[in-house]
């Protein structure tokens, strides 16, 4: 400042004042504060663009939300919160549930959702933001409305998040089918912003580690003909979001109809939205009814046994007609330490 | 530059001040004409349109087929112009009619008349790379995994056919890797393009050519599974020159 001639000085003070005005301070006083603050969804390299909602746009108070809900019983009667069933320990998924009507089925994991645009075995739901609707019924939460707008309106956490994140000043306000629709929205977001990108073979793409011979023999396997993995469980999601009859049944009837008992098309007939294989070492057991125990099972099921018949998926047949990957024992180790590279620990944590 | 004046510096001053926290960014891509083409491709079976999952097709070697997927690229479209010249129009296009994917938007060409169109199905070699495609879904599902070659599937199409006792089978006829880039015959077209008008044209890809001239392919007797044998995807690349055409 020494060198500046007197007559500049006031030019230094404007433009303090011009930067002041130009640029956004880092802290804003909490009082002129206006929310919900917007979030940006940071996206792996390779992965596709997010299935964003321009209705129930990512914000920070409205994830906060969404993660607090997520783990809390506040929503049940019964003790139950999201992660009783969908348990970090299995990616957000659990062994086996069985519904009031008698079916047992594999809960999908909620794992990178925020790229999804179907949900569940059969694409029954196609939007992540009424994805939790029906969790409030007596067979899930159980939840009792006179009590949830009870707990949720006296608990002073939850009543500033619902008014930062949805401008909700007193959720007394809504009515229930208003109040589960923001809960669902809320934990929608908080879905969307789980990405999991950093198992040890994102890691290997990263070139930050290598895999060891087991391992990189499985990744050929797994990405040739040898293994013909890849057509369906499709990198960097490792699922085509797709619905495929993988020929797992060879009769079609109750849950084992998947996709039809939406659609009605024969041609759906057995047909499941490709499972992601990211983290599948920690979401046994495995297809749409938990029949598979292991990855061995699956890895033998896909090698020698898989069901003939008009409905399965042409993928499913290979060269001459064969349905058989004819896979030494070696080779089945060696696809499955493939498939444990697949396991991202930091994001059950 | 050195302000003249205090007013200057000031001037200065507010104007760098805007510019750097504005952080507005432009891209502006500067195109000789005004002008519009539009493709739309269309498909057909033996004549038909494209019905999925119907086993109601017949190809040339008698097999009784259906189709479940036709997905496919068409890359680096040319235009020919009157004195035989070519406007090359640079890009990839994914089609697939399941999706209503099958419309192909060109621009900046010259205004005029242009009697052909010739295009590559599949992705040019600069282009095939793994990962270097928008990663969109319908990109990443077309991959070509990396253990064999990386890239992208240039064409995949699947269904099912009955074999000789009647009984269904399922076909996967993909092809993909540089060598199997095909390379489509010229087809004459009549378009006049104007700055004032979109242009619109049609095509057609006839499934059963996939499958004949020069070679009858054969699902039984050939194989029902291309992905990665050359011998195969070379029958299907040397069958593909010829696939399309303009409709009557």
């Amino acid at each position: 400042m020494m060198y500046l001639a007197n007559q500049n000085k006031h030019i230094i003070l404007l433009w303090v004042a011009v930067s002041l005005v130009a640029c956004k301070a880092n802290e804003t006083p909490e009082a002129a504060k206006t929310y919900p603050t917007p979030y940006t969804l940071e996206v792996p390299r390779g992965f596709p663009n997010p299935k964003l909602s321009t209705t129930n746009p990512l914000t920070v108070e409205g994830i906060e939300l969404g993660k607090r809900l997520y783990n809390d019983d506040i929503l049940s009667t019964n003790g139950r919160s999201c992660t009783s069933c969908h348990q970090p320990i299995n990616s957000y998924s659990s062994p086996l549930f069985t519904s009031w009507s008698g079916i047992t089925y594999s809960v999908p994991p909620h794992i990178n959702l925020g790229f999804k645009s179907s949900f569940n075995w059969d694409g029954s739901q196609n939007s992540l933001d009424t994805l939790g609707m029906g969790d409030f019924e007596p067979e899930f939460f159980n939840t009792d409305p006179v009590l949830l707008f009870k707990r949720l309106s006296e608990h002073p956490i939850y009543s500033d998040l619902f008014k930062k994140a949805y401008n909700i000043a007193n959720v007394n306000d809504l009515t229930y089918h208003e109040l589960k629709k923001k809960i669902a929205m809320a934990i929608a977001q908080y879905l969307r912003s789980r990405v999991s990108a950093n198992s040890k073979f994102d890691q290997f793409r990263r070139r930050e580690v290598l895999l060891d011979n087991l391992e990189y023999e499985g990744y050929v396997i797994f990405f040739s003909e040898k293994g013909d993995c890849f057509h369906c469980h499709t990198e960097p999601l490792f699922t085509d979001q797709q619905f495929h009859n993988n020929g797992v049944s060879n009769t079609y009837t109750g849950f084992n109809r998947g996709r039809f008992a939406i659609t009605g098309k024969d041609a759906d007939m057995g047909k499941f939205l490709t499972p992601t294989l990211r983290n599948i070492s920690l979401t046994a057991p495995y297809m749409h009814d938990g029949r598979f125990k292991t990855l061995e099972e699956v890895v033998d099921f896909y090698d020698s046994g898989v069901h003939a018949n008009g409905y399965v998926d042409p993928l499913m047949t290979k060269t001459n007609g064969e349905r058989e990957l004819l896979l030494t024992p070696l080779q089945k180790l060696q696809l499955i330490a493939f498939l444990k590279t697949l396991t991202d620990i930091g994001y059950t944590q | 530059m050195k302000p003249k004046s205090p007013w200057h510096l000031l001037l200065f001053i507010g104007i760098s001040a805007m510019i750097f926290s504005c952080k507005k960014t432009e891209t502006s891509t500067i195109e000789a004409y005004k002008t519009n083409l539009q493709i739309h491709v269309s498909h057909r079976v033996g004549g038909l349109n494209l019905l999925y999952d119907t086993i109601k097709y017949t190809n040339l070697a008698g097999n009784k087929y259906s189709l479940t997927l036709l997905e496919y690229y068409i890359s680096e479209i040319s235009l020919r112009k009157e004195d035989n010249s070519y406007v090359n129009c640079q890009g990839s296009f994914y089609i697939n009619p399941a999706l209503n994917q099958v419309n192909i938007q060109l621009s900046g060409m010259a205004p005029g008349r242009y009697t052909g169109i010739k295009f590559y199905i599949g992705i040019t070699p600069l282009n095939n790379v793994f990962g270097v495609l928008e990663a969109t879904t319908e990109n990443t599902n077309m991959q070509w995994p990396e253990p064999l070659g990386g890239g992208y599937h240039f064409l995949k199409m699947e269904g099912r056919y009955l074999d000789s006792t009647n009984i269904p089978r399922g076909f996967a006829m993909h092809i993909g890797s540089n060598e199997m880039l095909i390379q489509h015959q010229i087809i004459p077209v009549n378009l006049e393009v104007n700055e004032q008008n979109i242009c619109f044209t049609n095509l057609v890809m006839e499934v059963n050519e996939w499958f004949k001239n020069p070679y009858t392919y054969n699902f039984e007797k050939d194989g029902n599974y291309t992905m990665a044998i050359t011998p195969l995807m070379n029958l299907l690349k040397n069958n593909g020159y010829d696939v399309f055409s303009k409709p009557e």
